[in-house]
């Protein structure tokens, strides 16, 4: 078993470090932007957004390849991959898939390092 | 100090239930931001982003105000609190006092709620899955071996 939540933490990890870098410094070609995908991708980008994205993406995927604090990585992560899957569900459903693979990962990690998210759902009051 | 605490949770939970509802219900008109703010709000309304949102906000409130989960409802409104200071500080800076004003309500709140979020940023956390057998037989082990002495 833990040679498979490594396997993931890196399929998870390496992804966002790559997509992060790009964010921050475009390598790789971008797709058309087009519609109203297009138009939010743009106002998003021309404010500087991406770069801040890119920074949180290259941070957990630097935490999940590293081992080092991943479920500080799966925190970051939880809210940036349910606006991704919200933002390809409106947007632009045909590249639904990889998004997807990435929430299962994610959700898979959320539940192999359990413990470390107990004290969050601790129904205490102070 | 607990005063303080349960002041804040309420106040910052009021705000989102109210601000989450009123995506629902519109009691009041918010004021409406122009240029590449009101195409962003435009679009995200558009396209159903925020009965999303909303539906969030509502939640984390609720929790925040009913004192049960709150580190779950501190969970759920950070994020959508960073996206707020983010656009504000970028797209409607009118806004931007008021934004870094519950932000700080919120850090203040995970601050005294700290020992909920001590076992996320443990650098060292390990994986469960698969290891708790082999940890109960450990745990025997030790026993059997203090027995023993």
């Amino acid at each position: 078993m833990k040679i498979v939540i490594v396997i993931v933490r890196v399929l998870l990890g390496l992804p966002f470090l790559i997509f992060g870098a790009n964010a921050i410094h475009p390598f790789m070609p971008m797709p058309p932007m087009t519609g109203d995908s297009g138009t939010l991708l743009t106002i998003m980008m021309h404010h500087g957004w991406f770069v801040f994205i890119g920074a949180l993406y290259a941070i957990a995927g630097i935490l999940l390849l590293l081992g080092r604090y991943v479920p500080v990585a799966l925190v970051l992560l939880g809210p940036i991959l349910v606006v991704i899957l919200l933002f390809h569900v409106t947007l632009s459903p045909n590249e639904l898939a990889f998004p997807v693979v990435l929430t299962l990962f994610e959700v898979f990690l959320i539940y192999a390092y359990w413990p470390a998210f107990r004290g969050i759902f601790a129904a205490k009051v102070i | 100090m607990r005063i303080v605490v349960t002041g804040a949770r309420i106040v910052l939970g009021l705000v989102f239930f109210v601000f989450g509802l009123n995506i629902f219900f519109s009691f009041f008109t918010t004021p409406v931001p122009a240029g590449d703010a009101a195409q962003l709000i435009a679009l995200m309304f558009s396209h159903g982003w925020f009965k999303v949102i909303g539906t969030l906000e509502v939640l984390g409130g609720l929790l925040l105000l009913s004192g049960r989960l709150v580190p779950l409802g501190l969970t759920i409104l950070g994020p959508i609190l960073l996206v707020i200071v983010l656009f504000h500080s970028t797209l409607a800076p009118g806004g931007l006092a008021a934004a870094l004003f519950w932000m700080l309500m919120e850090l203040y709140l995970i601050y005294a709620y700290k020992s909920s979020f001590e076992s996320v940023m443990d650098p060292n956390a390990k994986p469960s899955l698969g290891r708790a057998k082999k940890d109960e037989s450990a745990k025997e082990d030790e026993s059997a071996h203090q027995e023993s002495a």
